[in-house]
């Protein structure tokens, strides 16, 4: 992304931050996030409205948003959520009832709309239940079973206090309760328990309502919504659900979204899924549309077990985040474009150059691989040329440049020159790529060279690749060709101790491409 | 500090192998295509065995011919300061006096650049 994108983006986004309160966004505290992120996915289930909508409608009538169409949203869902298989008239009902949802009052205050969102809840029959007492019967069920021993979810609780606790939650009344006034894990479970930590009985919690209502004035909504930011199509296949999770809220959601279409989509074709490879998929699709390079930087993959019985465990938080260096160098459309890629570089194995390149793995040995597998098969049109060469570029120039000091200069600019300095390597090792192409023109001769060439670049062999290729060049001697290949392969490949192999490497394809009808670039430059 | 002296070295040692490479280039500017081409071939068997000593015999013999040359002198001196020499420095020097043979345009060929 250009420099005046990014600012430009900066800027809009801090003067939106600026301007609306109301405008949804990250606290920076990724469980509240969760919730923000559980609160979008709550509202598009069902009232259909995106991202963007509901921030439009968040910021033009907040009130009617929070105080009427959330805590009616919510009800019905989570009621909804609750119906197995047997409950399917029941869920039909519901489904009828969100239908039939009615636009919020007008011109009332916070208190009094949702006084009117309560009695219509309430005056809807399938969403109260009656047993010891009368309550609508609200703990997440089934696949969001992880939020379970909140006070709201109390079979004691009739509607009256259950209408208190939320309108506590809303901020509509003073909070009596001290259950509700410190978070601890009956809130969330990933916090400590008075079984984990004794003196908490003495202490309460750390964390009161007052400080969750100081990080955001809705932050007590995004207690209930948590669960909604979890990814549950995941937990048939693997056990457990996943959150995926960035400091921004559009890339977060946008990466969600198509996270939970690949996996829809993977599970119906019956795919054996690779978690880390669809989550990246998202990724990838969504910085191409938001072009958010700073996200790239922190991203999670959060990871929970549904709980078995009374046993409540957080799985796993994995860092899925990219050091600075490679968030630069995948932004650049080209670059991006080039290593995503699925290469053979065996009969049944196929690598993503783009998994490698994220895993910090050796790119060039992606490629070697990769070539000797085509010569292998005797089928060389089947190497990626351009692919290849981007790749030999990215890892010559991050092997020469791995000494980079943080905070240094080139740190803190973000890496631009390095992405230029790909950007010229890959032009160079083109165009002499298509000059040594043009020198070998003769299939029998080829076989010859590439053969005893790529053999001396297994045994990293620098003497027997450099005599080989001048012996040629002799041959050659009058050829235009050969003076330039000359300079090349001395300023290249002979002083350079770092990263010599990629340059031969390149030259090796160059003389693979002759005549297979794919020297599909002419250099840039 | 400490990096950016050796950077600083690696960038001098290059500039020497330049020099020596259009040196050799123009040492041998007058020699016949054959002669070349057969010396070339002699010093590259020499630098693949690792033979410091065939290869710089070969060269000081190479070079002997061509005491007209002012740059004849020059260039023995280096040589003579820097043996003998690590096998990778070695690999450096002996790569640039070949690719400056080399490098002398053909005579029945394109010119070089």
């Amino acid at each position: 992304m250009s420099k005046s994108k990014v600012e430009e983006h900066l800027n809009q986004k801090s003067d939106e931050s600026s301007n609306n309160p109301n405008k949804l966004q990250f606290t920076g505290n990724w469980f509240i996030d969760a919730g923000i992120l559980g609160f979008v996915n709550l509202m598009e289930e069902v009232y259909g409205w995106d991202l963007k909508e509901l921030q439009k409608e968040s910021e033009k009538r907040a009130k009617a948003v929070y105080y009427w169409y959330f805590p009616i949203g919510y009800i019905c869902h989570v009621v909804r959520e609750r119906q197995t298989k047997e409950g399917l008239e029941k869920r039909e009902q519901i489904d009828s009832i969100i239908s039939e949802i009615p636009e919020a009052p007008q011109t009332m205050n916070e208190k009094d709309i949702f006084e009117r969102a309560w009695e219509w809840i309430i005056n809807n029959e399938p969403l109260i239940e009656e047993k010891e007492v009368k309550r609508i019967k609200m703990s997440w069920a089934g696949r969001y079973r992880i939020l379970t021993n909140f006070p709201l979810f109390q079979p004691r609780y009739d509607l009256k206090r259950q209408k208190d606790i939320f309108m506590s939650l809303l901020g509509l009344k003073e909070i009596e309760d001290e259950i509700l006034r410190y978070i601890d894990k009956a809130t969330s479970k990933f916090l400590p328990s008075a079984s984990d930590f004794p003196n908490i009985s003495f202490t309460k919690s750390c964390i009161t309502m007052e400080d969750l209502f100081s990080l955001n004035s809705k932050a007590p909504i995004f207690i209930l919504t948590y669960p909604l930011a979890f990814i549950s199509e995941t937990l048939d296949l693997f056990g457990y659900q996943i959150m995926f999770y960035s400091n921004e809220l559009a890339f977060t959601y946008n990466v969600s979204k198509r996270l939970k279409l690949y996996l829809k989509k993977a599970s119906e074709r019956d795919y054996k899924v690779d978690i880390f490879r669809v989550t990246w998929n998202s990724i990838i699709d969504s910085v191409t549309e938001l072009e958010s390079l700073w996200s790239l930087e922190s991203m999670y993959l959060i990871k929970i077990k549904p709980p078995k019985g009374l046993r409540q465990d957080l799985d796993e938080v994995e860092y899925i985040g990219i050091p600075k260096l490679q968030a630069s160098i995948l932004v650049e459309d080209p670059i991006r474009e080039a290593l995503n890629n699925s290469v053979l570089i065996n009969k049944d194995l196929r690598v993503w150059v783009l998994e490698e390149f994220i895993k910090n793995k050796s790119l060039y040995d992606v490629v070697l691989k990769h070539v000797s597998y085509c010569l292998r098969e005797k089928n060389e049109r089947n190497i990626q040329r351009k692919m290849s060469l981007y790749a030999l570029a990215i890892d010559a120039k991050i092997k020469e440049n791995n000494e980079i000091e943080l905070f240094s200069n080139r740190f803190l600019e973000g890496f631009r020159s390095l992405v230029n300095e790909i950007k010229d390597c890959y032009s160079i090792i083109n165009l002499y790529a298509i000059n040594i192409s043009r020198l070998f023109d003769n299939e029998e001769e080829r076989r010859q060279i590439y053969y005893s060439l790529i053999s001396a670049l297994k045994k990293k062999n620098r003497i027997a690749f450099v005599n080989i290729l001048l012996k040629k060049f002799l041959e050659k001697a009058g050829n235009k060709e050969v003076s330039r290949l000359n300079r090349f392969v001395f300023e290249n490949i002979i002083p350079n101790d770092i990263s010599w192999e990629n340059y031969a490497l390149a030259l090796v394809i160059g003389i693979l491409s002759f005549g297979g009808g794919y020297v599909e670039e002419e250099p840039e430059d | 500090m400490l990096r950016k002296n050796q950077k600083i070295e690696v960038e001098e040692m290059k500039r020497k192998y330049w020099q020596i490479m259009d040196e050799m280039q123009n040492i041998f500017r007058d020699t016949s295509d054959n002669y070349r081409q057969k010396l070339v071939y002699n010093l590259l068997n020499a630098v693949k065995g690792n033979n410091q000593k065939e290869f710089f015999w070969m060269v000081l013999r190479a070079l002997n011919t061509r005491l007209d040359k002012p740059e004849v002198t020059r260039l023995s001196e280096e040589i003579g300061r820097m043996y003998p020499l690590s096998s990778s420095e070695f690999e450096k020097l002996a790569y640039s006096v070949i690719m400056g043979i080399m490098s002398v345009k053909s005579k029945g060929g394109d010119k070089n650049e």
